[in-house]
């Protein structure tokens, strides 16, 4: 009987996690704004302050993760907005399967569209700000770490303004101070990274704070969804 | 007992019992508030390092504690709000907010004053005012999250769950900002250097923090009891009671 | 008494206008919050009275 629950679990949330990317991957501008977005501010940075190399590479792992922050904030409104607005989120609340679950299989979806290619992007960037490429793999890492944590952070924002007309700000206002630890330590590991320290006390850190968003998002988001469903 | 406490928490009971309590609360802030100012300000020594500057501890403390307990009881009233659905809770979330907030940038401000004379700059990226720009961003986040909803319940709901959120998470906040301040090494101040203070120098900080907590109280619970007559303006005892405090002016 | 004069006082040693401007910050934001409490509730009165009123009339 559990394994069969068990089963129909697994199923439903590979089933979402798959419907989810399809749909992403569908609407190129989706996934593609935030990328670019994410080029857009580093790209900023060296035109306001410095081009000078010595200076850029200092403020290198700041820019970075701010400017991934943002490019994670700016892409959660995607998260739930379309499912609530043509009422596929109300059948998954109502649906046997937990609605953490396949929040969960959302937030994964959301991950592989708009986290990991920061990650990834990061190197070129990094480029950019005059990072050495000794520490490329470690700020991919961080970024990737990280920016699994800000979603499921931002889950909990997005899911309370779904029903809010014109969230954006709103969402920003909400979530942005919750998202600062995740910021100093991420920037803290590029940074140590740099001096050239061992950076593993700061990845467990990172790492403790996705273990206990992860333990709590899924499970938040889904209340806060089933509250701005049921009026 | 569940009857009990859902008979308590109904807004015209509530709304009884604390008729006679409010004048009590409004009244121990006006006797303890007065005599911790004019005695922390005129009467207690000059400290021996801050010299006069240090009486500005007599508001600081008392209004970043009054923040961060603020903050605590509206994740207390959001639990209650949110499991037991007793909506007496959310309306004292809702009116300990904005107190929240100004006692939050209260304190900020106090601080920042503070550190002219001590460390000879409006603000210092230190771990406690960090922590505490932070609390009032958090503040500012669930009001306007709140008033965000067309619906006041829908609104309420949202409120307390970002309060629960942010509770969650300001431990780790503070906890990393300290980390971050450590790392950095800029700024090695510490606020609250006491060397043991002598009694007439703490005795009205005490006087200060329980005036600001009746206050709190006092605030609180006559901004629920508006906010009760507000919401259940059409209940017949709502009207009775107004109508009667109109019989007696005139 | 910490001071002699009066004007020691005000002055607080040279550190008057730090030590007066956060007692005015905080004490100004109590004020404002207990000033207001009474102001809502003249308000909220005000409201139910005058649709007592309307009622009546209808």
């Amino acid at each position: 009987m559990s394994s069969e629950g068990g089963h129909s679990w697994a199923r439903a949330f590979r089933y979402t996690f798959v419907r989810d990317l399809r749909l992403r991957i569908r609407h190129g501008s989706e996934w593609g704004s935030p990328l670019i977005f994410f080029a857009l501010i580093v790209t900023l940075f060296p035109l306001a302050t410095t081009p000078d190399r010595t200076v850029l590479v200092t403020f290198a792992p700041g820019i970075l993760w701010v400017a991934a922050l943002l490019a994670v904030l700016l892409s959660l409104d995607a998260l739930f907005r379309e499912d609530h607005d043509d009422g596929t989120l109300e059948q998954m609340l109502l649906s046997p399967v937990p609605a953490w679950l396949l929040v969960l299989a959302k937030m994964c979806a959301h991950w592989v569209m708009a986290g990991l290619p920061l990650a990834l992007m990061s190197p070129v960037l990094g480029l950019m700000l005059a990072l050495p490429s000794s520490v490329f793999w470690v700020t991919a890492l961080s970024l990737a770490l990280g920016s699994a944590t800000l979603i499921l952070i931002g889950a909990i924002g997005a899911a309370l303004t779904v029903g809010v007309r014109r969230g954006g700000l709103l969402l920003a206002l909400m979530i942005l101070p919750l998202y600062i630890p995740v910021l100093i330590f991420g920037a803290g590991v590029v940074r140590l990274a740099l001096d050239g320290v061992d950076v593993t006390p700061y990845l467990a850190i990172l790492g403790a704070m996705f273990a206990a968003a992860l333990a709590l998002s899924p499970w938040a988001s889904a209340a806060a969804l089933r509250l701005a469903h049921s009026g | 007992m569940w009857q009990w406490i859902h008979k308590w928490a109904s807004p015209k009971h509530f709304y009884r019992v604390s008729t006679r309590g409010a004048p009590w609360l409004w009244g121990l802030a006006l006797i303890l508030l007065p005599v911790g100012a004019l005695w922390g300000l005129a009467f207690a020594p000059a400290d021996y390092q801050q010299h006069d500057s240090f009486r500005i501890i007599y508001v600081h403390v008392p209004s970043a504690m009054l923040a961060e307990s603020c903050f605590a009881l509206m994740a207390v009233c959001a639990v209650v709000f949110l499991v037991w659905k007793i909506k007496l809770a959310d309306i004292v979330a809702k009116v300990a907010a904005p107190f929240g907030a100004s006692m939050t940038f209260a304190a900020l401000f106090s601080g920042a004053v503070w550190g002219i004379p001590t460390w000879g700059t409006w603000w210092v990226w230190d771990a406690r005012l960090t922590s505490m720009l932070i609390l009032l961003f958090l503040y500012f986040g669930i009001i306007a999250l709140r008033y965000a909803f067309a619906r006041e319940h829908s609104g309420g709901r949202a409120a307390a769950v970002l309060s629960l959120v942010g509770v969650v998470n300001l431990p780790i906040i503070k906890y990393s900002v300290e980390w971050w301040n450590t790392l950095h090494q800029t700024a090695s101040f510490s606020l609250t250097k006491a060397p043991s203070m002598p009694e007439s120098m703490w005795v009205p900080l005490l006087l200060m923090m329980l005036g600001a907590y009746a206050l709190f109280g006092a605030v609180v619970l006559s901004r629920t009891r508006n906010e009760i007559l507000r919401r259940e303006h059409r209940a017949r005892w709502v009207r009775a009671l107004i109508t009667d405090t109109c019989d007696k002016e005139h | 008494m910490a001071f002699q004069t009066l004007n020691e006082f005000l002055s607080m040693n040279g550190y008057g206008v730090y030590v007066w401007s956060a007692w005015a910050m905080v004490v100004g934001a109590w004020g404002v919050q207990a000033v207001w409490v009474h102001l809502e509730y003249r308000r909220v009165r005000a409201g139910i009275l005058r649709q007592i009123r309307r009622e009546a009339r209808s």
